[in-house]
């Protein structure tokens, strides 16, 4: 398996990790790791080592109208504003007939031909069990994967590290593109935030000192007796290096892959460049917002169909960018709670239960839309007002990880959630 | 089999020292419901062979302890007289009486099958019933009936045992024949109880290993050196220990302990302390005698006098002091403490009051919202229309277009010149970069935001639109520090300004207040009581949850603040509780308005039945109230009996129900606490085994009291506490010692505070820079070292955010986890870096600092004279020398040497090296 294919990379890491620490007394004043070492130990490419990447789309997205259901007649019914017309061959302000019964919104086109290709699945009809209709409160129990329990400190995403421990792991094995660590990565498992790759550095705020205050700060943390710091330390100053030899400065989107603009596009686009340079990465968050929509949400074109243009294009870019590598990396989103079934009085929606998320990536089995689908008839609604939910969020993500990323024991990742394999979706290729 | 003799004397050592708690919970609160209790026990008890030569006597508790606890008769206090007796009191001391005796007989050895006599009841009898076995588990539980959960199917042994010597104790229990009820016609029941107990007892024991109390070999002594602390507790609950029984319970203890010098010298000094006992102050008594031998040494300085401090020198102690009980030391502060001497510094700075702190309450004239009303902060600061943010957001929009542009710019100049040193360019470009994110961080804070980490608006107000992607970052939870958003600026009417403030305002008193200890227990208790300001409404409750709520009480009974934050919208809010109401209660209420309309018109009056509700959504969203757990339940596990305090979900529930009611008068107005009675639950509810029913709000009152005087909650507290200023684990004894001071002070903030600080514990050696700074604390404390003049605190919030500690944005309930582990990763250890650089280089808009004349040294001096003035002006002179001599190294480097030339930037290279001094890992720890 994958992690057999590892050995040989962590031996080399280990020996590296060593030399830093048992060398670094003896270099204090030479200040820099000679950099043939460094090259040989950071561009060893790390082949099959399994990557995910969690989106979160805070501000619960509209499900409904990113997968819409075509085929039920009440959907039109009760959205007469804001639906998205059946699909129409040559319309481009239709629905992108999935599988006769689902549509894609129109400024999801570049994500068609991913869900054709089978690179992309959708599960619909998923999210979390908890009834809460607060952002607050089922952003917190989404990413602390445990749906009514607010105590719990951790992240789903950091116990899922937790259970395959790693020794002399990079700096980088779990990053957040954004300021602040999200409740989903934080836990006992190292994780850093990085709001921008540039940043990633020891800033010298006299003109001249760049290297010897680094040298400085580096040697002071290599020989400290404080043994927490140390640790921390020599990590710091690894993956300053490694970022430095990847030159995040420098980078350009491989295969003509075109990121937006956008933050998202950026953070995509520093995802991809993050997993390209290959130090260690294994899981990546990132989190968009806007999809709050009460007011003026639109159909075809409009708030939402701006969001989803955005990510369209993010997403097939970083599909396009990272091209075979999409091999060992599966992409997933969600989204706190889905919006009501009917529009409002303002040509919105608000705040619903179930959602749709995304699922793509090479591992993935595509080209479906999974989860049983509730329906959208009255009596069919949950609480008479938004779609039911058939799928729970934690068994996608057991799915994932159990299947791509290799845990082995979901119960501490989701305690009290039954994720036994036979209940998977089965949306990954064993 | 084992010896029954062990048994029996690890079941009393397990009640003597569980005694103190039974003390304190003596209090007059006891329902009367209880008294019924002890009847039954009573019962069994004179079943016993011994009862019948106890004698009546006029003890009251502590003389009873006393006795049993030298297994003296204990039966003393079979009759209870004193005034102070309750009927808790009496069970304590009927348990202790049964105990007592057999352990007694035992030692005579009258009677062989002891243990038979202790099961007066024997299940193959054929007078055991059913209602015998319970009113035997009833004797278990009942004993310490505060203390544990009465209800038989769940726990069997009070909840204030823990770990293993709660696993061994129900194992005992259920090995004991007397419970082996396999032929009793309960049978089933304790099976299952046992094996759920177990599970229980093991999980609690291995997560609280750390707790485990030391094997107390020398409990006589341990027991003297508690006299005098008697002596208090009697004095405070103003009772009158007759001196004769005093003289004949250390008669009776010369006459058959094994006595050791130490025990005998504790007798001394106890029988000494007795008359006086009261006049001293309590932390003196409860110090070890270890400590109290090690105090009277000479040779300790005269700064240091009054505190048992012998492992430190008397800078070291000073040091931490100032980095405990203070935000770290400012330039001079350690001579000045020095001069006034320690004791009466920390005297003072335990008496916030008496200092005065009108400097920083000038400062604090900045920020208007401190002194608003919620009402008024609703009124002026009023949440943006969606129009407003949509024109705001093209602004931003065109105004990102153009820095993009200009960072290009800036990136491909940089790129063609990365590495190039000294010119005039380079100065600026870290703030060149920053624009980077400036950009980006395109400005309208979370509080605003539905899209950020932490949107919600509960009740959803006005519907707010949100247009295309760009995600706007808080401004004050760790955004671009050089950058300052909109919705925080001084001129803003955004509700984003209010928390602004109030994060500007907690920097500024921790950076200028000289009631130091007054905010660090400020942040204490806010983050124990933590609240979110990204929640909906919060952002406008918090200026008066934290002037009105938490400051008041920092040193104050905790009783007050529990029940204050109770009361507090902001924590009705964050935790829900404004919503729970009685699930019957919309039934109730229909039913009472059919009633009313009846009488009013008749039985076929108009609108009767009531038309179902027009809108099905509106429909569901009315009956949605119903019982809410949330602060039930975080009330009991993190605010005060803790986790581990023995509640179990049905308690939540209890809890929960008896707070219905506490709800929000106008949330969206003024906002103040209301009692609604139709939304409570009037029925009787049962709480950790006690009967609530008081009615009406007094429910939630009696259980807040209730939960305030467990022992767990004294525990809970005290170990909080002791972290918090001792160690991540601190050591058993002193979270001990502080417990009991705790339960016999009634919760007196202050008096535990005292109680660790006069402990040598908190002087030790190991404690001594054993904790990490938490990214506040570091942020100011590298303010106070630099004595930096803050003109504005906005970048430095923005640091502590950056370093891992948004303030005021903290979302769970559990507030920051105070360990190491927390705070030390690689982002964040990079961004203390990078700050320490910001700070001492005077890159930080609003902040100077001018450290060639706090050095001493002027610009021409030699960089290693000036490293070695930093290390001893920063670090208190105490870095290990391996810290120094690196950086003497670097400081080799030319390139320094080559700016030194250049006499106007000498500045900066002082700069540079206090930046390093504070970036090293032993200014990382306080």
């Amino acid at each position: 398996m994958s992690y057999e294919c590892c050995e040989g990379v962590r031996g080399l890491k280990f020996s590296r990790g060593y030399f830093l620490k048992q060398g670094g007394v003896a270099m204090i004043g030479l200040s820099a790791m000679p950099a043939f070492l460094q090259r040989a130990a950071a561009a060893t490419p790390m082949p099959n080592k399994k990557q995910l990447v969690v989106l979160f789309q805070r501000g619960a997205a509209d499900g409904l109208n990113i997968v819409m259901p075509f085929g039920e007649s009440n959907y039109y019914r009760m959205r007469p504003t804001i639906a998205i017309p059946q699909p129409k061959r040559g319309s481009a302000d239709a629905a992108i007939d999935l599988d006769g019964f689902f549509g894609l919104h129109p400024s999801l086109a570049p994500l068609e031909p991913l869900f054709h290709k089978n690179q992309l699945a959708i599960v619909h009809a998923a999210g979390s069990p908890d009834s809460t209709r607060s952002h607050f409160d089922a952003q917190d129990f989404m990413e602390s994967g445990t749906p009514g329990l607010k105590s719990t400190e951790d992240g789903w995403l950091n116990r899922a590290l937790e259970t395959i421990p790693e020794e002399n792991a990079s700096p980088f094995r779990a990053v957040a593109m954004g300021p602040n660590l999200p409740r989903t990565l934080q836990g006992a498992a190292p994780a850093i935030a990085l709001p921008d790759l540039k940043q990633f550095k020891v800033m010298a705020q006299a003109p001249g000192t760049g290297a010897m205050v680094e040298g400085g700060f580096e040697a002071m943390y290599a020989q400290t007796v404080d043994k927490a710091l140390q640790g921390t330390g020599s990590e710091t100053f690894e993956a300053i290096d490694l970022l430095r030899k990847a030159d995040p400065a420098k980078y350009q989107p491989e295969n003509g892959a075109q990121y937006p603009t956008s933050r998202l596009g950026q953070s995509l686009q520093q995802i991809g460049q993050l997993l390209k340079a290959d130090i260690g990465v294994e899981v990546l968050f990132v989190d968009c917002g806007g999809w709050d929509n009460h007011v003026n949400e639109g159909g075809v074109q409009g708030q939402l169909s701006n969001l989803l243009r955005d990510l369209g294009q993010g997403l097939a870019a970083f599909h396009q960018d990272l091209a075979d590598r999409m091999q060992n990396i599966v992409f997933v989103t969600m989204s706190e709670f889905g919006r009501t079934a009917r529009e409002n009085g303002n040509r919105g929606t608000d705040h619903g239960h179930a959602n749709c998320m995304f699922v793509m990536g090479g591992d993935v089995r595509g080209g479906q839309v999974y989860g049983k689908w509730p329906g959208l008839n009255d009596h069919q609604l949950n609480e008479g007002r938004d779609l039911a939910l058939s799928t729970d969020f934690r068994s996608v993500l057991g799915e994932i990880l159990t299947k791509h990323i290799g845990v082995a024991d979901l119960k501490p990742v989701f305690p009290g959630f039954d994720n036994h394999p036979r209940k998977f979706p089965g949306l990954i290729r064993a | 089999m084992e010896s029954s003799a062990a048994k029996a004397d690890f079941t009393t050592k397990r009640f003597a020292t569980a005694e103190p708690h039974a003390a304190t919970e003596s209090a007059p609160a006891v329902e009367p419901a209880a008294t019924m209790k002890p009847a039954t026990t009573m019962k069994s008890a004179t079943t016993m062979k011994p009862a019948a030569t106890m004698k009546p006597a006029t003890t009251m508790k502590p003389a009873t302890t006393m006795k049993s606890a030298t297994t003296m008769k204990p039966a003393a206090t079979m009759k209870s007289s004193t005034t102070m007796k309750s009927s808790a009191t009496v069970a304590a001391t009927l348990r202790e009486s049964r105990l007592g005796c057999a352990k007694k007989q035992e030692r005579k050895g009258c009677e062989k099958n002891h243990r038979k006599d202790l099961l007066h009841f024997s299940p193959s009898d054929s007078n055991y019933t059913e209602s015998s076995y319970w009113d035997e588990l009833r004797y278990w539980t009942l004993a310490d009936k505060q203390n544990s959960i009465l209800h038989p199917g769940r726990a069997l042994v009070p909840a204030s045992l823990r770990g293993e010597t709660r696993v061994r104790c129900v194992e005992e229990l259920f090995a004991s024949p007397r419970v082996n009820l396999n032929k009793s016609p309960a049978r089933s029941l304790p099976r299952v109880v046992l094996a759920a107990e177990r599970r229980r007892g093991q999980e609690i024991a291995m997560r609280l290993q750390s707790f485990r109390a030391p094997g107390f070999g020398l409990r006589f002594p341990r027991f003297c050196f508690r006299l005098p602390w008697i002596a208090f507790q009697a004095k405070t609950h103003e009772l009158v220990i007759p001196r004769g029984e005093i003289a004949r319970g250390i008669c009776f203890f010369f006459r058959f302990s094994r006595q050791t010098a130490k025990s005998f010298l504790a007798v001394i000094l106890s029988v000494a302390c007795l008359p006086l006992g009261v006049d001293f102050p309590l932390p003196v008594l409860a110090a070890t005698p270890a400590a109290a031998a090690k105090e009277k040494k000479p040779k300790q300085d005269p700064a240091l006098k009054g505190l048992p401090i012998t492992e430190l020198s008397a800078e070291e102690a000073i040091l931490h002091a100032l980095n405990r009980l203070s935000y770290g030391p400012r330039p001079g502060d350690i001579e000045r403490v020095k001069q006034m001497g320690l004791a009466k510094w920390i005297e003072q700075q335990l008496n916030p009051n008496s200092i005065d702190d009108k400097a920083v309450e000038a400062r604090l004239q900045d920020y208007p919202t401190l002194r608003m009303s919620t009402a008024k902060l609703m009124e002026e600061y009023p949440q943006p229309k969606p129009h407003e943010i949509k024109a705001e957001k093209q602004a931003q929009a065109r105004a990102q277009q153009e820095q993009r542009r200009s960072d290009a710019a800036a990136d491909s100049e940089k790129s063609s010149e990365k590495e190039m040193q000294g010119s005039q360019a380079q100065g600026s470009s870290p703030e060149a970069q920053n624009a980077t994110a400036a950009g980006e961080s395109a400005a309208r804070s979370a509080a605003d935001d539905p899209n950020t980490p932490a949107p919600m608006k509960e009740p959803e107000p006005a519907p707010e639109n949100t247009a295309k992607g760009a995600r706007r970052r808080d401004a004050i939870d760790g955004g671009d520090p050089n950058n300052i958003p909109r919705a925080v600026a001084d001129d803003s009417r955004r509700p984003a300004r209010i928390v602004a403030e109030l994060a500007m305002a907690k920097v500024t008193r921790a950076i200028y207040s000289e009631r130091q200890l007054q905010q660090v227990m400020d942040d204490f208790w806010f983050n124990h009581f933590n609240v979110f300001a990204g929640k909906g409404e919060d952002r406008y409750y918090l200026t008066s949850y934290e002037r009105d709520v938490i400051q008041p009480r920092v040193l104050a009974k905790f009783r007050d603040l529990v029940t204050a934050t109770a009361k507090s919208p902001a924590m009705l809010f964050y935790l829900d509780n404004f919503l729970s109401a009685d699930p019957r209660a919309a039934q109730r209420q229909a039913m009472q308005r059919a009633m009313r309309q009846q009488a009013r018109y008749g039985p076929f009056g108009r609108r009767w039945p009531t038309r179902p509700p027009v809108n099905p959504q509106q429909g569901a969203k009315k009956n949605e109230r119903g019982l809410n757990e949330n602060y039930g339940r975080e009330l009991m596990e993190l605010h005060t009996l803790g986790v581990d305090g023995g509640y179990t979900q049905k308690d939540v529930t209890e809890v929960a129900r008896s707070l219905t009611g506490w709800t929000i008068e106008k949330p969206r107005v003024y906002a103040d606490f209301k009692f609604d009675e139709r939304l409570h639950d009037p029925d009787p509810k049962i709480v950790l085994g006690k009967k609530i029913h008081a009615g009406g709000m007094k429910d939630g009152e009696q259980v807040i009291d209730l939960l305030v005087h467990h022992p767990s909650t004294a525990r809970f507290i005290s170990t909080k506490l002791a972290r918090r200023f001792v160690s991540d684990n601190p050591p058993p004894a002193l979270v001990n010692r502080m417990a009991e001071t705790f339960q016999s002070s009634d919760g007196d903030i202050r008096a535990v505070l005292k109680t660790m600080i006069w402990s040598p514990e908190f002087w030790s050696r190991e404690a001594y820079r054993a904790k990490i700074k938490t990214p506040f604390e570091l942020v100011v404390s590298a303010a106070r070292a630099l004595g930096t003049d803050v003109d504005t605190p906005l970048p430095l919030v923005q640091w502590v955010g950056r370093i891992g500690e948004p303030l005021y944005q903290c979302q769970p309930p559990t507030g920051f986890l105070d360990k190491a582990e927390t705070w030390v990763n690689t982002g964040a250890l990079l961004n203390r870096l990078n700050f320490s650089l910001a700070l001492a280089g005077n890159k930080m808009r609003g902040a100077r600092s001018d450290v060639a004349s706090l050095l001493g040294v002027d610009s021409s001096a030699d960089p290693k004279a000036a490293l070695h003035r930093a290390v001893q002006v920063f670090l208190g002179g105490q870095a290990a020398p391996a810290t120094v001599e690196t950086l003497e190294k670097q400081l080799d480097n030319p390139q320094i040497l080559q700016t030194k030339l250049d006499d106007p930037r000498a500045q900066v290279n002082l700069g540079v090296i206090a930046g390093l001094v504070l970036g090293a890992p032993e200014f990382q720890r306080r």
